[in-house]
């Protein structure tokens, strides 16, 4: 062991060494997210220009655009296994970019009015369309709290009432304020309950 | 007041201590990314982490990924506030 005094020259190299070593590591984890925003430009650049110049075949390219996009960003993201650095929220940030893009999906079904057509056989009225939008939206923010907080309650609770809604949507439309009244408002009453009482 | 710690003060154990600390909370780094960072040999590196894991300062966690070895490191709580004292020392010597 070392038990020589130390200088303040020494201490000062020391301390210049411990700035460096953090900017380093800093550096190495700022680079993980670079790929992906390599990847993403690049699939934009690709995607829109083919907008811009054979809109005819833009629907198409995007779907495969967005594909590879999303598989790469699994392989190269930093929630890869294989990612140098493991960490706790980089995992999180994964689970939450996935549901974003599970949720923005049925978005785009639901604000599209051709979707309802192709898929029921008739258009869905606005007013169906935006009530079932806003409430996803919302279980949108609990899907995603649920992921953040770690709580099942949460996570299941925004899922449910999310997949709820688009199939009341499209095989009770009769009934589709009903069922969110008491499917939707019933559900979150029932998770708030079991919240109170588990205290999570 | 803060101490100077022993097993820290080396360079490179303090350049380790100081990359780890760098990490997000609970998050670990790959051995060979953490000897690549710090320009440090394999042999080097593996010999100071054994230190430092002994002292209980790290932990050092082998596993496979795709049926190859991989070792990480994390920092534990323990290493995290012996590390934050000894830079205050360091700082107290040079009277910042």
């Amino acid at each position: 062991m070392n038990t020589k005094p130390i200088t303040p020259a020494e201490a000062s190299a020391a301390l210049g060494d411990v700035e460096q070593a953090g900017n380093r590591m800093k550096a190495i984890i700022a680079a993980r997210s670079s790929r992906l925003l390599l990847l993403w430009g690049i699939i934009w650049c690709v995607g829109f220009c083919c907008t811009q110049f054979r809109p005819e075949i833009a629907g198409r390219t995007w779907i495969v655009l967005d594909v590879i996009g999303v598989l790469a960003s699994l392989a190269l993201g930093p929630w890869a296994p294989c990612s140098a650095i493991k960490d706790p929220v980089s995992r999180r940030i994964g689970v939450s970019w996935l549901v974003f893009l599970v949720y923005g999906i049925v978005w785009v079904a639901l604000l599209d009015p051709r979707v309802g057509s192709r898929v029921l056989g008739h258009p869905l009225s606005y007013g169906f369309r935006i009530c079932a939008f806003c409430v996803i939206a919302c279980m949108f923010g609990y899907t995603v709290m649920g992921v953040w907080l770690r709580s099942r309650i949460l996570l299941w609770t925004g899922i449910g009432v999310s997949a709820a809604t688009v199939l009341g949507l499209v095989l009770l439309p009769a009934y589709f304020f009903l069922l969110l009244a008491i499917g939707g408002g019933g559900a979150l009453v029932v998770a708030g309950l079991i919240m109170r009482k588990v205290r999570c | 007041m803060a101490e100077i710690d022993p097993i820290i003060h080396t360079p490179a154990r303090l350049r380790v201590m100081a990359a780890l600390v760098a990490l997000p909370p609970r998050s670990q780094v790959d051995f060979r990314t953490l000897g690549k960072t710090l320009e440090l040999t394999d042999g080097n590196l593996g010999s100071h982490l054994a230190t430092l894991e002994e002292a209980g300062y790290i932990r050092v966690e082998k596993s496979f990924v795709n049926r190859k070895p991989r070792t990480d490191v994390s920092l534990t709580a323990r290493g995290r506030a012996r590390f934050e004292e000894h830079v205050e020392a360091l700082r107290a010597i040079c009277g910042i």
